[in-house]
């Protein structure tokens, strides 16, 4: 399986940036709403 | 917001994840293709990312198109910015994923290849949609001027479609969108639709929330432009009245 890195790679980068992202606007709504 | 309305994004949000871990699944027992082997289920990331962020382009093009016809701003400007960030997310994920597969299978991270080139293109274009937007005050000037922009953006797409077609590139040509039947396998076409779904609601709930955050923004802004700082009035100190 020589390939699994780049698959963990490929895979890992598009669901961590997608969830990164999300958790991520949580957080500036929250404070957007507390302002 | 209304709870009618959180409910929906709740169901929205779970809807995502369900058919993202479906996806995900498919992913990984569809066939191997031939040739490349397992590296091809890149594809049911690469493909879906490119088709959300072409998606949230037409979304921002068409919010656009009503600002310039002076449609409410807080409703179509706050849709047209939050839709081009969400494009931008999933084209910058467009092209990681196509350079984490074009090294083991090309041998390179990146090609002066037309449907490279025209994505990259792509995305630098909605890179300066968004900076123009910071670099105005005025919520009104601003709309207006990032709409032209947004309408005049769009064409890229079917240019960045039709790159593999029009010019000699490394890039493989259509798959699905193409005229007769889709050249796939229909196991690996299922995975890669669902995926399509899944990266569609995952963006569509981006995108709400990406909206609010503009929408509570725009409230602010046009709070502070009513009662500018400088023109507040302080109230007198009166002291202390003893009763």
């Amino acid at each position: 399986m020589s390939d699994l890195p780049w698959l963990l790679a490929g895979y890992g980068l598009t669901l961590g940036a997608i969830g990164g992202y999300a958790v991520g606007l949580r957080r500036r709504l929250r404070r957007e709403r507390d302002r | 917001m209304t709870p009618t309305a959180r409910r929906a994004r709740t169901g929205r949000d779970v809807a995502a994840v369900c058919v993202l871990a479906i996806g995900l699944v498919l992913a990984v027992t569809a066939p191997p293709d031939r040739l490349q082997g397992d590296l091809q289920r890149l594809m049911y990331v690469h493909v879906p990312a490119a088709w959300t962020g072409y998606l949230a382009f037409v979304v921002t093009a068409v919010a656009s198109v009503q600002i310039l016809r002076r449609r409410p701003l807080r409703q179509w400007d706050t849709l047209a910015e939050a839709s081009a960030t969400v494009g931008v997310l999933f084209t910058a994920l467009t092209l990681a994923t196509g350079s984490i597969w074009g090294r083991p299978v090309w041998g390179v991270w990146w090609t002066w290849d037309a449907r490279l080139v025209t994505t990259a293109l792509l995305l630098l274009v909605y890179l300066a949609y968004l900076a123009l937007r910071r670099g105005i005050d005025d919520p009104e000037v601003r709309a207006r001027r990032s709409a032209w922009l947004g309408v005049i953006a769009v064409v890229q797409l079917p240019i960045v479609h039709m790159s593999v077609v029009w010019w000699r590139t490394l890039h493989q040509p259509p798959t699905v969108l193409r005229p007769g039947d889709p050249s796939i396998d229909h196991a690996m076409l299922l995975a890669l639709l669902v995926n399509v779904l899944a990266f569609t609601l995952v963006a569509w709930s981006l995108l709400d929330r990406r909206r609010e955050l503009g929408v509570l923004r725009h409230d602010r802004e046009r709070d502070a432009v009513t009662i500018p700082a400088g023109l507040a009035v302080t109230a007198p100190d009166l002291g202390t009245i003893d009763v």
